[in-house]
């Protein structure tokens, strides 16, 4: 009995105090709420004084600010990017964030990350590089997108390179999505695909370089369309749409009459009828 | 009470040890039931925080500008859904995704689905051939279609299954990913780009899935949610409740351990070639969502594959629930049956470490707890009684332990509360907050006890191989609400 009464005290105690978390996690919330409708007046009286009246704007009243305004840099181009980017500098944005990326915490790397490519008009190729071997493989997909959101075409081989590596490897969509940011303007930046024909770093080559409109991609997607892996297939094929000519239909068509896979055969079939061609 | 002073003594001592070992016995059994479920949950937080720490919007649109996003086929199923359907395909056609297909299958509707689709939106009659070689029971009457889109609506004969017109839906779906919703429900914006994204970074990734919530109380503007309140009706209520136990909390648990049993029907995402290779859904079967994850983990297992289920909480699908106590009660019946059926038909994965997680844990808890629980709890409370009338437990005792399961029940729920607060705005308002605490506090003593009942027939049904159909649902459709003058333009 005496068990009971304790399970019992237990039980209820355990309810009263969910019941206080949940109107605690409320009134934090509204908290949270009112503290960024602060900051979001704060950081609009900057972007006034800085972009609109150009002239000098406040300190930021806490780090979160610096933050927010680097938010903004990577929506503005030209002399607004470069008004912020003087003002986060001074106000220690850039010790700030160099600071984050040394952090033990992977979000806070993440943030030293945003931070810095966003302050800085040209980032570090080494430092970037750095952080795409972070062993989080979160803090190298933000690195990856980032060091892209800066159009650099500095960035395009490391990122490929990183998709295509055995050990901290990069997703293909975030390697996609940061050489898609970038001026891809030689076939020969995608290098690193086309030499190890790593699976994920070929559709990511095939896919960007087709899309950025690249000649040269054809005689790599023709030699990607006897790839084993029908998702490599399925990007040659689609690459072939976007930049073949006519010479491709041969070992399209050739590909398709042995083509197993479904959905890689469909693909085969479309390109070949938007080269002009019939499919089977 | 009863008095057993007529028996044989030694009979009334052996008597009085059995009912205290056995009600000992259903103690440990619920003691287990909590710890685990608390174990999950422990899980779940981590992985829902660890997720929504890290959420970028940024990422979103560049899934949509990039080359390697895969198209997605979306399935729909309809049987009398005329009430939801036009929002629902209207929702579909504005999806935030570049490529999308959809396939509307009306199942036999008597209610006139088809028509009131065909009314809405401009479509013509086409000879489209299926492009998959997939078994359908019912036959395919006509295909119309989408004016403007690359949309597909097929009438066929019903045969009783939803598992059926998915299949009919999947014979004519050509895109490398199939999302499956019902046709009652509505997909937010950036639901598809987000659900898909790990299919593009992990090819070992079959299936993703998302969460479900009670579309009852949401109010809409051109087919997307615009306010979310709680229900009116107290039955609707607790179904968002059991939703947010249910998906926010239970499945992102299960999916952090490896072993999620069920992607919902309501709202999940496979691979095409996975689900051909297959031969579509088990249309014989009641729990064709779950029937068809536990394929993907036996193929897989056996042939010693690489792959992946994986839950994402946070892309959303609103779908109305039942209103009624007795729609509610046939669901449940439904539900319970489906569920004994998958497990009979998964006896030889249980227990065997080849199976993983879902070997190990999900399927022992499921046909412990989830499929024993509702029976075994009205024996319980048979068993108490009569301990409690022949004088072998104190009354008092019985009654501090239906205090404690209720508590723990309450404290469930609270928790679940406390995360979605943490997680997601949909249930933030002051209205909502007290309705959902309120739910929490009078769900176990309303609720629990006929939908113990509900599961047990169901679970009876399933022993006795019943056969079943469609549920037959009353639906009333989505509230929407007229944008206001001057904004149309």
């Amino acid at each position: 009995m005496i068990a009971l009464l304790i399970a019992t005290a237990a039980a209820a105690g355990l309810c009263l105090t969910l019941l206080v978390v949940v109107l605690v996690v409320r009134a934090r919330i509204a908290r949270l709420d009112a503290r960024s409708r602060g900051q979001r007046t704060e950081v609009s009286g900057i972007l006034r004084a800085l972009l609109v009246e150009e002239g000098d704007a406040p300190a930021p009243r806490r780090e979160s600010t610096l933050h927010a305004v680097a938010s903004v840099v990577a929506r503005v181009h030209g002399e607004d990017r470069e008004a912020l980017q003087r003002w986060l500098e001074r106000h220690g944005a850039v010790e700030l964030a160099r600071r984050g990326m040394r952090a033990r915490q992977p979000l806070e790397r993440a943030r030293g990350i945003r931070l810095y490519v966003r302050t800085t008009p040209t980032p570090s190729s080494q430092l970037m590089g750095r952080m795409l071997d972070d062993p989080d493989p979160r803090v190298r997909a933000v690195a990856a997108l980032e060091w892209g959101s800066t159009g650099s075409s500095d960035a395009i081989a490391p990122v490929l390179a990183a998709a295509c590596r055995d050990d901290l490897r990069l997703p293909p969509l975030v390697a996609s999505i940061a050489i898609m940011r970038c001026r891809l303007l030689d076939v020969g930046e995608l290098h690193a695909a086309w030499s190890t024909r790593d699976p994920d770093g070929l559709r990511v080559a095939l896919g960007t370089g087709s899309a950025a409109g690249l000649a040269g991609v054809a005689p790599h997607a023709i030699a990607a369309l006897d790839h084993d892996d029908a998702l490599v297939r399925i990007a040659a094929a689609d690459a072939l749409r976007r930049v073949g000519t006519r010479r491709a239909l041969e070992p399209l068509l050739a590909r398709a009459q042995q083509e197993s896979n479904a959905i890689a055969r469909r693909h085969l079939d479309e390109t070949i009828v938007a080269l002009g061609g019939s499919a089977r | 009470m009863i008095h057993t002073g007529l028996l044989d003594p030694g009979f009334v001592a052996v008597l009085e040890s059995s009912f205290v070992a056995i009600t000992i016995g259903f103690g440990i059994y619920f003691g287990l039931y909590q710890l685990t479920y608390l174990l999950i949950v422990v899980r779940a937080i981590g992985s829902i925080a660890e997720e929504r720490r890290w959420a970028s919007d940024e990422l979103l649109s560049g899934t949509f500008a990039s080359p390697l996003t895969p198209g997605v086929s979306v399935l729909v199923p309809a049987h009398n859904e005329s009430a939801g359907s036009i929002a629902c395909v209207e929702s579909l056609l504005r999806l935030q995704y570049p490529k999308v297909q959809v396939i509307v299958v009306d199942d036999g509707s008597t209610d006139g689905t088809s028509e009131v689709l065909r009314e809405h939106f401009p479509m013509t009659l086409t000879d489209e051939e299926p492009l998959s070689p997939i078994e359908v029971q019912g036959e395919i009457e006509s295909v119309h279609r989408f004016e403007g889109h690359d949309a597909l609506l097929v009438r066929k004969r019903s045969v009783g299954r939803r598992a059926d017109a998915v299949n009919a839906a999947l014979r004519f779906a050509r895109h490398e990913l199939v999302c499956m919703i019902d046709g009652d429900s509505i997909l937010s914006p950036t639901a598809l780009l987000r659900v898909v994204q790990p299919f593009i970074d992990d090819p070992t990734v079959v299936a993703t899935g998302g969460i479900v919530r009670p579309a009852n109380g949401v109010t809409l503007i051109e087919a997307e949610v615009d306010r979310v309140e709680m229900p009116r009706r107290f039955i609707e209520r607790i179904q968002v409740l059991e939703y947010l136990r249910a998906f926010l909390v239970g499945r992102a648990g299960w999916s952090a351990i490896k072993g999620l049993l069920i992607i919902s029907g309501a709202f999940g995402v496979f691979r095409r070639d996975t689900l051909v290779e297959l031969g579509g859904l088990d249309a014989e079967s009641l729990a064709e969502d779950a029937e068809l994850v536990v394929a993907a983990h036996r193929h897989h297992r056996t042939e010693r594959e690489p792959y992946r289920i994986v839950f994402v909480a946070d892309p959303v699908c609103w779908t109305e629930v039942p209103a009624t106590w007795s729609a509610v009660s046939r669901q449940r019946k439904r539900w319970a049956q489906g569920l004994g059926e998958l497990l009979r038909g998964c006896r030889d994965m249980m227990l065997r470490p080849r199976y993983g997680s879902l070997g190990l844990v999900t399927l022992p808890y499921f046909w412990l707890f989830e499929q024993w629980g509702a029976p075994l709890v009205g024996v319980a409370m048979i068993v108490t009684a009569l301990a409690g009338l022949f004088g072998f437990i104190p009354w008092l005792a019985i009654g501090l332990a239906l205090l404690i399961s209720y508590l723990v029940a309450v404290a469930t729920s609270l928790l679940a509360i406390a995360i979605e607060l943490g997680a997601t705005s949909d249930y933030r308002t002051g209205r909502s907050m007290r309705l959902l605490i309120g739910t929490a506090l009078l769900e176990p003593i309303l609720f629990y006890l006929p939908h113990a009942l509900w599961r047990s027939i169901g679970l009876w049904r399933a022993i006795r191989s019943t056969p079943s159909e469609w549920g037959a649902q009353q639906r009333a459709g989505f509230a929407q609400r007229a944008e206001a003058p001057g904004q149309a333009a």
